[in-house]
């Protein structure tokens, strides 16, 4: 084998059987089953699917690999394989050097044990020898930051001291590959950053390093070279530039998929709102106001399809008063693709009510200036409460833009060298330079 | 450089037993079995003198009972001297049997996280075991000096009782081990086999009183052979060529469990 290579992966296949759920549960039922005296019972139906299907790739050494996919994608199982923790159905896996893997912090800790004694333990059980344990275990130690605590019972720790301690000792014994399955979701910001720094200071050490994130950013930081997996297959892989993109469209796929009735409908009518509406019967809100539709317009260019970073649009809530009280309030939150939370505003925290309150149809608008989102993907959702602070609903996700990135002329040779600015907001920024004497 | 490791999924590496990498990972054998001990006596005030408690209290009851209520006699040995031996094998193989049985369902929590050969964790429990076991033999020592009965030259053939003490253990629960991982009815049935496998066993009583025409019968059960050789080992009773038959069924169960494991073995994670 190529002595650049870590790893290198042919026709690799997982394939898992689902066996068919029975129905007969009773006592008797099972015992029947169980000597297969009935026929009445379902004969176990063996099931397959696959959570690996036909998977090649070779990893060089000292290369960063993020895995990205949706759930259910056969990122774990992947990294399961490599761990050797699960077994192929088919295919060969050479790999040149020692793995260490984390494919959940924290495994194997005895809680009765002290957090010297798991050190050793969970050493030993990646099958590092005791001497190098020995050798690293300052390290390991001072990394982890629980100096004072590593001869209390590890069922005493906190947390986040044991998910320290457990990542420590995987990136401190010095594997040639290590793989991450999700542990940057774990800990607190602060130690999330950490290890962030450790494997970024692990992959400038040229160790391989292969990371399963849902987090985009994390990908982008630390990776050189992403894999998109779909359904058990790898569909894409390259630069990050190259299946970000990918995953952005697939994931704009899987949007268009599962739309509700509503959704279609907003094709129909609106082509360029993103649009949802309730039947009168479930509009939500209670008997002094209804919210009839909620949408997005794109203000600048109206009768386009696309949003654009710099297009004026608006967020619409179409509601109707019932009565001439004025206790309620209408507000809209904003998620990133990855669940974290952009934004959210309310309509009472800019416009006073009391004024228009009488019964009638309402059309609340919220304008976003251009220059405000970057080329990314949102999800909106909208609240009704009242002015008391209760929520009367709540709902998140009811809208998804996708935001595209018009690029200047000006700008044009800039985004060639260079990737695109990161990040979910990319507002007008005034620089300057002065001279500073 | 370190050697390319190749996982493969062709039938040929799975029909291999692997046993090369139980051996590599041995040290993981002690970590485990150190981690069990220490997590039993931890937090526990009298520590390991409760393994003492539980031993005397064990062997007085069956004296009480099988020594002065049923009134078995022995010629010429006491009975607490004749039935600690029995008593000592059968507490290791019923250990060894119910916790290396269930050991893969127990770990099931690092089977899923992490890569070593599963064969470590019934062979672990077997370390566990002695440890205990130790401890019994510490006491049948002092009974010796109790009763002031002597112990035989042949004790020197001790470890080698152990050593079959474990095998016979072993082709059982390696079997068990595996059963569990795909049918979780054998954990019910575990402590049956232990419970109703000591009256079948001279444990209490002598071989001698079962009838004649089911001798035969008693051959196969390889316990018996085991225990047969203990007393053999420590008061040097007679013991009969016989009992080599115990062989069979023990090297059968021990090859067999072997493969069935390693079968279990690749869908483990998928199934546990």
């Amino acid at each position: 084998m190529d002595e650049n290579i870590a790893i290198r992966i042919s026709g690799l296949s997982k394939k898992y059987s689902i066996s068919e759920k029975k129905t007969d549960l009773s006592f008797a039922g099972k015992l029947k089953e169980l000597f297969h005296f009935s026929n009445h019972i379902k004969v176990k139906k063996p099931d397959y699917f696959y959570a690996l299907k036909n998977i090649n790739l070779e990893i060089k050494k000292g290369e960063s690999v993020g895995i990205i996919g949706r759930n259910g994608a056969g990122k774990s199982t992947l990294l399961k394989i490599l761990a050797e923790v699960a077994e192929p159905t088919e295919g060969t896996i050479e790999i040149n050097g020692t793995i260490a893997s984390v494919l959940e912090v924290g495994m194997g800790f005895h809680p009765e044990l002290t957090g010297r004694e798991n050190v050793y333990l969970s050493g030993t059980m990646l099958g590092i020898p005791k001497k190098k344990i020995v050798e690293k275990f300052d390290e390991i130690v001072e990394f982890s930051g629980v100096q004072k605590f590593i001869d209390t019972p590890v069922k005493h720790y906190s947390s986040g001291m044991y998910v320290r301690l457990a990542f420590s000792v995987v990136t401190n014994i010095d594997a040639d590959i290590l793989l991450f399955d999700e542990v940057l979701s774990v800990g607190d910001l602060a130690f999330q950053m950490k290890c962030v720094e450790k494997i970024q200071e692990l992959i400038e050490q040229k160790k391989t390093v292969l990371l399963v994130s849902h987090n985009m950013n994390d990908i982008q930081n630390l990776c050189r070279k992403v894999v998109y997996m779909d359904k058990g297959s790898l569909e894409k892989s390259g630069s990050i530039n190259v299946v970000k993109d990918y995953f952005e469209e697939s994931y704009e796929d899987q949007a268009i998929n599962v739309e509700t009735p509503a959704y279609k409908e907003s094709k129909k009518h609106f082509t360029n709102i993103i649009y949802k509406e309730w039947s009168s019967a479930e509009a939500p809100g209670d008997d002094s106001i209804k919210l009839k539709k909620f949408y997005v317009k794109n203000i600048s260019t109206p009768d386009s399809d696309n949003f654009y970073t710099d297009d004026n649009i608006a967020i619409c809530f179409e509601y109707e008063k019932l009565d001439n009280n004025n206790f309620f309030d209408l507000g809209f939150i904003i998620m990133s693709m990855n669940n974290m939370l952009i934004g959210c505003h309310t309509l009472h925290s800019d416009i006073d009510i009391t004024k228009k309150t009488e019964q009638g149809l309402y059309i609340a608008t919220a304008i976003f200036n251009k220059d405000f989102f970057n080329e990314t993907i949102i999800d909106v959702g909208c609240s009704i409460s009242k002015t008391n602070q209760t929520l009367v609903f709540f709902e998140l996700n009811v809208l998804r833009i996708k935001f595209n990135l018009r690029i200047k002329e000006h700008e044009k040779e800039y985004f060639n060298n260079l990737s695109k600015f990161l990040g979910p907001l990319r507002p007008k920024i005034e620089w300057q330079i002065n001279k500073y004497d | 450089m370190p050697e390319t490791k190749i996982i493969s999924a062709s039938i040929s590496s799975r029909r291999k037993l692997n046993l090369k990498k139980i051996w590599q990972f041995r040290s993981l054998i002690f970590a485990f079995a150190a981690r069990d001990l220490r997590a039993q006596y931890a937090q526990t005030k009298l520590g390991i003198v409760w393994s003492f408690i539980q031993a005397i209290t064990a062997a007085l009851i069956i004296n009480l009972f099988f020594g002065m209520l049923i009134k078995i006699q022995i010629p010429g040995i006491p009975y607490m001297i004749y039935a600690f031996p029995g008593m000592m094998a059968w507490y290791y193989f019923s250990f060894i049997v119910n916790s290396a049985g269930t050991s893969l369902v127990q770990s099931q929590h690092i089977i899923k996280k992490v890569y070593f050969p599963k064969l470590i964790l019934p062979i672990y429990k077997t370390i566990v075991g002695l440890a205990e076991f130790i401890i019994w033999f510490v006491l049948l020592l002092m009974l010796h000096i109790y009763y002031s009965h002597p112990v035989s030259i042949n004790i020197v053939f001790f470890p080698l009782c152990i050593l079959l003490n474990i095998i016979t253990g072993l082709s059982l629960a390696i079997w068990l081990s595996a059963l569990t991982v795909r049918y979780r009815d054998v954990f019910h049935i575990i402590p049956y086999i232990v419970a109703f496998g000591i009256f079948v066993t001279p444990v209490f009583y002598e071989s001698a009183m079962i009838p004649q025409q089911y001798h035969y019968l008693m051959y196969f059960n390889p316990m018996a052979g085991v225990i047969a050789f203990y007393r053999w080992c420590i008061l040097d009773m007679s013991i009969s060529i016989n009992y080599l038959f115990g062989v069979i069924p023990v090297i059968m169960l021990f090859i067999s469990g072997l493969y069935y494991f390693r079968r279990v073995e690749g869908i483990m994670t998928d199934v546990i």
